[in-house]
């Protein structure tokens, strides 16, 4: 496990208020440059955070989504590849949308901490399914690929009623 | 499996078929405008909607794009022709305004061309 | 008849069972990076055997928080854009499953139920996401929806078929 370096100075629920307010700035203003300085910086956070950066996704990400953003040309040419006419409209279209979409990821991975508390009844549920989980993962080794069915079923009867007692 | 089973199947086959299809001809039989002005080009869909100003050397031209169909609202050029042209909305249609070098045309997108060529 | 706790109880451990599953999806090695298999979806398919309708949507919200909590995008498009294709699909299973058993299985149930959460999800990510070209890929997804929808369905009538635990669920109920 990597550091949480904004753990250190942040409680789980605080962290969650201030990501959401990150999250709102960010949405407000639609500029690429913007979007694009914003998501540079929800990047650093995340990497702060001690989070898992998928670099290979995002940016697989961005791509697509500015690749089919430029298949519908809107603008000025800017210059063409192949059959395909790159046009000013759609590119800044489809890296806005790359962007925002990625950036809320990001801000997303930074605010949401293991201890963040859902209050009221959803929260102990959560808590319950967390829980659960946790019983079902740990017995993972117990599946068998010849004998799914089997070796679910046992776990399944393990885990749901040896919880019982507590 | 029972009756609707296959039902359900086939459902989902023909939508994703459907689907497929209707994206590859989608992309054949809309149009789009082209504007040609001072050494630039620019398209969009036949069916935005825009007003813009292109700068040539008698002056301002100003294009409209509205409800599947483009005109030439106004023009700083002497003759006028272009503004007369009105309305076209037809692939392969053009309007130009020579003074001011400004020229508009609707074509299919370029997928439907290569289609045309087959045929 | 089960106790309202013991409804709750079953729920919650269902949510489990799907957060399990999306893990277990997500150590699979995957061709596309965004691609999905929909595993969390065989839990939902047990609930609409085994809970009545509020509780079927109640898992379904467990789920998706879960998920978004543990992925970290609780709080991005992705959740927003789950929940729309998760909520949709869990009303059209549990209207499909009331059809008598005699016409239509699990496997059609599911079939149907990811058919319509990927068209919500794919109406809505080429509305605010990818624009209208996406439509082209809108094909490969259904395909791979429909095909591991089945797959899921078989396993489904398969597990209930032998499963002691969901009939040591059914007796009481």
């Amino acid at each position: 496990m990597k550091n949480d370096y904004i753990g250190r100075f942040f409680s789980p629920g605080k962290r969650f208020f201030i990501g959401m307010l990150l999250m709102l700035v960010f949405l407000l203003l639609e500029s690429l440059t913007f979007r694009a300085v914003m998501t540079g910086f929800f990047l650093v956070l995340a990497v702060l955070a001690g989070k898992k950066i998928l670099w290979k996704n995002y940016i697989l990400l961005i791509f697509f989504i500015t690749f089919f953003n430029l298949l519908s040309p809107w603008g000025e040419v800017l210059f063409s590849l192949g059959p395909l006419d790159i046009t000013k409209g759609a590119l800044i279209s489809g890296l806005l949308k790359g962007t925002t979409f990625t950036g809320l990821i990001l801000i997303s991975l930074t605010s949401i901490k293991k201890g963040l508390i859902i209050p009221g009844k959803l929260g102990g549920l959560i808590g319950k399914v967390f829980f659960y989980f946790e019983r079902i993962f740990e017995q993972k080794h117990r599946l068998k690929r010849h004998d799914l069915i089997g070796t679910l079923d046992e776990i399944l009867m393990d885990t749901f009623y040896e919880s019982e007692q507590d | 499996m029972k009756l609707l089973d296959y039902a359900a199947l086939c459902l989902a086959v023909s939508l994703t078929v459907l689907s497929f299809f209707s994206a590859v001809s989608r992309s054949g039989d809309s149009l789009e405008i082209l504007i040609q002005s001072a050494g630039k080009e620019w398209i969009y869909p036949i069916d935005s909607e825009l007003v813009q100003v292109f700068h040539g050397p008698a002056g301002e031209t100003t294009i409209v794009v509205e409800n599947g169909s483009v005109f030439f609202s106004q023009s700083d050029c002497s003759e006028q022709i272009c503004v007369q042209s009105g309305i076209i909305k037809k692939q392969g249609q053009w309007i130009a305004c020579m003074p001011n070098r400004v020229f508009v045309t609707i074509r299919g997108k370029k997928e439907g061309e290569l289609d045309g060529e087959v045929y | 008849m089960v106790k309202s706790t013991d409804k709750l109880k079953l729920t919650s451990f269902l949510g489990g069972l799907c957060l399990f599953l999306s893990a277990i999806e997500y150590l699979f090695p995957r061709p596309v990076p965004f691609m999905r298999l929909g595993l969390a979806n065989l839990p939902v398919l047990f609930a609409l055997k085994l809970l009545p309708f509020p509780y079927v949507l109640l898992l379904i919200l467990l789920k998706i928080t879960g998920q978004g909590l543990i992925s970290g995008t609780l709080a991005s498009y992705v959740f927003l854009f789950s929940a729309a294709g998760s909520f949709t699909s869990a009303v059209v299973m549990y209207s499909v499953y009331r059809i008598p058993a005699k016409f239509i299985s699990l496997i059609g149930v599911s079939v149907l139920g990811a058919l319509t959460g990927n068209i919500i999800q794919l109406i809505l990510s080429v509305k605010f996401i990818f624009g209208d070209s996406a439509w082209v890929i809108a094909s490969l997804f259904l395909t791979i929806g429909t095909v591991s929808s089945f797959l899921i369905g078989l396993f489904a009538v398969r597990f209930m078929k032998r499963s002691q635990w969901i009939s040591s669920l059914e007796g009481p109920l």
